[in-house]
């Protein structure tokens, strides 16, 4: 091997194994003994299941052996933001009040990925019922963020940011309400893919908000989020968000480059943004420059003010939360975290033409975008706006207002993927999102990938103070 | 289509100096103690008992609430329809 396990992409790893110079079980082993020596400095995981895991690598091993090929994440190992249903394993939501919830039922990209014959290490930290954290008042400490413990890895999909990133698991899958996939990704220097909304089955994931609600990759690079869309994505009839839409190609366009494509920037939304680091803007700005030297038009727009979207979606978001939990709020409120009970109560506190109010701006917020992609091939804009914030800057209090632009593409359900721009004086990530139309996640991930290449940022990985790591 | 932002220069109706706020009534403004005496009536109708330890955060919320709600109503039209128009078909196709 020229270089460590870890370091291979899930396709890399796929050649390998049908190859046979590597086996499922040696992925596996090298992950358990990575987490095993890095994950107590980063608290990524809440539940490993190493002998289930090493069970299903035994048996992706057999099945190469027999020429049985399952598809492209057989015998790779990943993980699961622990709101999505596991069956037999146990999915609490990081909460008190779902600690001994153990599903008789995978959701349905649990399913998939197990038909492939993929190896599932574990349940990943998440911020409580997928909104309220980070917090120490939870079962289960926070994730920290690899580059930095001492900060944030972002959220909701905490976990999810901090395994890829720290090498633990080439990719692990998260959910996106309001950001939760592309603040993690962005904070924690790693892809991280927020699909179309409809495009992958939420069915047996926790909900937050139904009519936000996205399921998604976060990896390492472009391709291994690819490869992972190609599994989860499809029509679920029992998914009543679910679109009845033929699935893309994800990897049709990794190698076509971006010459000739009209990029978007809106850029009035970010570069006055209150908190917004001059390094977060300058990064974005150099990407721009980046697409246009790779042959893309890059030209700044206008849209309605991010305010806006930030705030439909925060309406909506609140609302429909707190009616899932309505109950438990009522009468078992102390056994939230403080985070979670000060924000999700606030759906108690709007009425219900304020929430119809919101849905009809909704509309004409997704018209303005999906007018200007009538036009241009796709966007990019910031997705965080600062590097990751710092665990010591958290009121206890107050829950922390993460610095990210992310809520945009819940509210119109675009197709929209954090990638990293640079790092900051401080070694922490730096992150952009690009968009694109509807079912276009091809588009999406070709000028990710394209822009991956040309920046070779997925050669810097952070290291770890530890006797030794595998 | 123009969408206005009134964030910046619409306050909340019946709110006072932007700023942290009290749950002490001696040390609100007149419209922070509306809000406030609004938040109580809402907070018992949702049937939450709100530990007073936590209520001058939920305060806080409350009020950046107000100020997103404000913001939904944008000029429009009676045509101008909800996101998510109820569609039979996708209701029934599970079944």
């Amino acid at each position: 091997m020229t270089k460590a396990l870890h370091d291979y992409s899930i396709a890399e790893a796929g050649t390998l194994l049908r190859n046979g110079k590597v086996t499922s079980v040696a992925l596996t082993e090298h992950a358990l003994e990575r987490i095993k020596q890095i994950d107590p400095l980063i608290s990524a995981f809440i539940t490993l299941t190493a002998d289930s895991a090493l069970r299903e690598a035994a048996a992706a091993d057999a099945d190469f052996a027999r020429g049985v090929d399952k598809g492209p994440m057989q015998g790779i190992p990943h993980a699961l933001k622990d709101i999505y249903s596991t069956a037999g394993i146990r999915t609490t939501c990081h909460s008190k009040l779902l600690l001994d919830n153990v599903p008789k039922e995978d959701c349905v990209v649990a399913a998939k990925f197990k038909a492939q014959g993929a190896v599932m290490l574990g349940k990943l930290a998440t911020h409580e019922f997928a909104l309220g954290g980070p917090s120490f008042d939870l079962p289960f400490p926070p994730a920290r963020n690899p580059w930095n413990p001492d900060h944030m890895p972002g959220g909701s999909s905490s976990g999810s940011g901090a395994a890829v990133a720290a090498g633990l698991v080439r990719m692990a899958m998260g959910s996106d309400t309001g950001g939760s996939i592309r603040g993690p990704a962005g904070y924690c220097g790693t892809v991280g893919l927020k699909p179309t909304y409809g495009l992958v089955s939420r069915r047996g994931v926790f909900p937050l908000s139904y009519t936000l609600d996205h399921c998604g990759p976060l990896s390492w690079t472009v391709e291994d989020s690819a490869i992972a869309m190609e599994v989860i994505a499809g029509f679920d009839p029992r998914d009543p968000a679910s679109a009845d839409v033929a699935v893309p190609n994800f990897r049709s366009k990794l190698d076509a480059g971006v010459r000739g494509l009209r990029i978007g920037l809106p850029r009035h939304w970010f570069a006055k943004a209150e908190g917004a680091s001059p390094e977060s803007i300058r990064s974005i700005d150099d990407a721009a420059q980046t697409l246009a030297k790779l042959g893309a038009t890059v030209e700044e727009i206008d849209l309605p003010d991010y305010e806006l979207y930030n705030a439909c979606g925060r309406i909506i978001m609140f609302s429909e939360a707190y009616a899932i939990h309505e109950k438990d709020f009522q009468t078992r409120p102390l056994d939230f975290g403080l985070y979670t009970y000060l924000r999700m109560s606030m759906g108690a506190f709007m009425s219900a033409t304020d929430l119809t109010q919101a849905q009809r701006l909704r509309r004409e917020l997704a018209r303005a975008v999906n007018d200007k992609l009538s036009t241009y091939d796709a966007l990019i804009t910031a997705s965080t706006v600062t590097p990751a914030p710092a665990f010591a800057d958290i009121d206890p209090n107050s829950p922390p207002n993460f610095p990210v632009q992310t809520m945009p593409f819940d509210v119109t359900g675009n197709p929209a993927m954090s990638i990293p721009t640079g790092f900051s004086a401080s070694g922490l990530p730096l992150s952009m999102q690009i968009v694109g139309r509807a079912f276009d996640e091809p588009t999406v991930l070709g000028i990710g990938a394209a822009f991956e290449a040309a920046t070779k940022l997925s050669e810097r990985r952070p290291t770890f103070k530890v006797a030794k790591a595998a | 289509m123009v969408l206005e932002n009134k964030l910046q220069t619409q306050a909340h109706p019946r709110s006072g100096a932007p700023g942290p706020m009290s749950d002490n009534p001696a040390d609100m403004s007149a419209d922070d103690q509306a809000l406030a005496a609004e938040f109580d009536v809402l907070a018992k109708r949702a049937g939450l008992a709100v530990p007073e330890n936590r209520k001058p955060a939920m305060l806080k919320g409350f009020k950046d609430l107000k100020k997103m709600t404000a913001l939904m109503r944008q000029p429009r039209t009676a045509a101008d329809e909800p996101a998510g128009t109820y569609v039979i078909q996708t209701v029934t196709r599970s079944l």
